[in-house]
């Protein structure tokens, strides 16, 4: 599948400081291929998770366009669009994100769960993949930062997307913690999904198929390329 | 939908801090409401049930009664007490212009027996001229056409045994004897003719015997505690005098005509002595009002707070659930389940164990404010509590629409990044 976005921008308005408008990613394309990690990289404040979100269908953009293959994401009805997202999308979000009432094994199928589905089986499988199995029954608070982060992947992997988002998802981890995560996400991209991770880690370029940079809302490749491409 | 349905629960059964008190808070709404509704009807109940208890618009008693404490209310309740005038006032009184009805009562004695758990009133009138005693009767009848003992009757003996002869013997709801039983009075048997229906007065525990048997009583009994009356009803007294004044008459005139005429005594109107109690319970019904309505409203309130609070401190898990592809709808229906839930739950409760001790609260309100409470009938009961259980769900569910609304149109991805 390709995420395409054309000309899309995130504009704020806000009541005090210079004019009246800031503008959180400026008008840009962005192609997003399957088949490769994609790192968007900026500092805190850059619009690199602004930008994700747009192209994830969880924020609207104040002007432009998200495709997925023909699908114009943002044509669809809020019904219509979560099911897309349900389907085609994993998120992994930043920080500790989970159920805190539901245990790991059930956070990790929650995406099934909202629709009414459950697949222990394949949970299970994805956990030990994450070498979190033991943890299946265990509350979420007693998980630590690291073991947290591969319950959001498993969770981002339980309906097989064929695109991932990831935002920070190293944002507080240690070094190896850091390396397993990025090396996860990388087998996902080598798996044929379309990867987009955004981080303000330096390292992360290590492991990216294709490194962006975000600055101030706008983005920019440092091989020369265009976002676009 | 089962899935779903798991989610919700395991969120309520998740924060059970959370999930208790809003079910304590619904309870206590639930509870209230039905609670002040029972009562207020209970009080304006006792007002009519006061009113009906009097039947008469006058009421003449000896000098002496006024000088009893708590008269008024006493009398409200039934009990005349052991004072006595002469029975030709009756005649006197029937003479007066605007009279309709007279009909005395003969006060013989307040007498221990098996037949109730306090004492027994035993009350002598006269059946013929009766209009107090026979609207009550609700099984059975006064006796003046003399009532034979029930095959399978049973006998119950307060101080002796004996043949059983006919005669008017009505007694009060509490008292265990059932028309056609035999039962013993200071030792004479007396067979029982009528039963009353309950009135929240002491004519509950009273049995009310037409001027031949209280003779028989009285002359045939070695109990001591009729000595003191034997003399008097051998000359005709009376306890009180009854008067129903002809339609469309003011009993005004009646009243202060006997107050002038006749010697001796002291003629008292009975909206007159109601129209105090009927300020106290207007005061009281109006209270227990304010006080419910307080009540409702603190825990709506609760409940409100409770409800924002919750999903204010589960933001980053709705958000969660938003970007793993809830739907504003699906997300929406997930905290609008819960409230529905915990709601029902609280009410229900709180009506259930409202509704076991209502007999309980009924009772002390009555007995707090001095005034006779009946429990409402079973369909009254039933719609009061089908009511309280309604509008305490509807209220929870209120409490829970607002912040189910919030969350479902909250933008996640801030809440995402939130600590």
């Amino acid at each position: 599948m390709e995420v395409r976005a054309e000309q899309i921008t995130k504009d704020y308005f806000r009541k005090h400081g210079d004019g009246n408008v800031f503008t959180a990613v400026d008008a840009c394309d962005f192609l997003l291929p399957a088949g490769l990690l994609t790192v968007v990289r900026g500092k805190s404040g850059s619009g690199k998770s602004t930008l994700l979100n747009m192209l994830s269908g969880n924020l609207t953009p104040t002007a432009g366009h998200v495709f997925y293959d023909d699908a114009d994401l943002y044509s669809m009805k809020d019904d219509e669009l979560s099911r897309f997202r349900n389907n085609n999308i994993g998120y992994i979000p930043q920080g500790r994100s989970a159920v805190w009432s539901l245990t790991v094994l059930e956070n990790v199928m929650l995406p099934l769960m909202l629709y009414g589905a459950r697949d222990e089986k394949r949970a299970v499988e994805l956990l030990e993949r994450l070498n979190i199995s033991d943890l299946k029954d265990e509350k979420i608070s007693r998980l630590s930062g690291g073991e947290l982060r591969r319950l959001s992947i498993a969770r981002a992997l339980i309906k097989d997307p064929e695109v991932i988002f990831a935002d920070e998802p190293t944002g507080d981890l240690d070094d190896v913690n850091t390396g397993i995560v990025f090396e996860e996400l990388r087998g996902i991209a080598r798996s044929g999904a379309a990867v987009l991770v955004v981080t303000h880690e330096e390292d992360a370029a290590a492991y990216a198929d294709r490194m962006l940079n975000m600055e101030g809302g706008v983005i920019s490749a440092e091989d020369g390329t265009t976002a676009s491409q | 939908m089962k899935e779903r349905a798991y989610l919700v629960r395991r969120s309520i059964t998740g924060h059970p801090v959370r999930s208790i008190a809003m079910v304590l808070l619904c309870a206590v709404m639930s509870g209230s409401l039905l609670a002040g509704m029972i009562l207020v009807s209970c009080v304006q109940d006792g007002l009519s049930v006061m009113r009906r208890r009097l039947g008469a618009d006058v009421m003449v008693v000896p000098y002496a009664a006024l000088s009893k404490k708590n008269f008024d209310n006493e009398f409200l309740l039934g009990n005349t007490g052991a004072f006595y005038m002469p029975g030709e006032n009756a005649g006197k009184i029937s003479e007066i212009e605007g009279v309709g009805s007279v009909s005395a009562q003969f006060f013989l004695a307040d007498i221990d027996s098996e037949l109730s758990g306090s004492a027994v009133h035993l009350m002598g009138y006269d059946p013929e001229s009766d209009f107090c005693v026979a609207p009550w009767i609700i099984d059975g009848s006064s006796g003046t056409d003399a009532a034979g003992a029930d095959a399978g009757a049973s006998d119950t003996d307060i101080g002796g045994a004996g043949s059983a002869a006919s005669g008017s013997v009505v007694a009060g709801s509490e008292i265990k004897a059932r028309p056609g039983d035999t039962v013993t009075l200071c030792g004479v048997p007396v067979i029982v003719t009528g039963k009353m229906a309950e009135t929240g007065t002491d004519y509950d525990t009273s049995i009310y015997v037409d001027m031949a048997t209280a003779g028989r009583i009285v002359s045939q009994s070695d109990d001591d505690s009729l000595s003191a009356c034997a003399q008097m009803l051998e000359d005709g007294a009376v306890s009180v005098i009854l008067i129903a004044v002809v339609d469309g008459y003011d009993p005004e005139p009646v009243l202060n005509s006997i107050n002038i005429h006749i010697k001796k005594v002291r003629a008292v109107s009975s909206k007159e002595m109601v129209t105090g109690e009927v300020s106290s319970m207007r005061g009281a019904s109006l209270i227990i009002t304010v006080i419910t309505a307080v009540i409702w409203c603190a825990a709506m309130a609760s409940v409100f707070v409770i409800s924002q609070l919750a999903v204010s401190q589960r933001r980053k898990e709705f958000a969660l659930m938003r970007v793993m592809g809830a739907s504003r709808r699906r997300l929406f229906s997930i905290v609008l389940s819960e409230g529905a839930i915990l709601s029902a739950a609280g009410s229900a409760a709180g009506t259930a164990v409202m509704g076991a001790a209502l007999p309980l609260v009924c009772h002390m309100t009555g007995a707090a404010l001095d005034i006779p409470v009946s429990l409402p009938g079973t369909g009254a009961a039933v719609l009061g509590f089908f009511l309280a259980l309604a509008v305490s769900v509807a209220g929870g569910l209120a409490g829970s629409l607002a912040a189910a609304s919030r969350i479902s149109h909250m933008d996640p991805a801030p809440a995402l990044r939130e600590i």
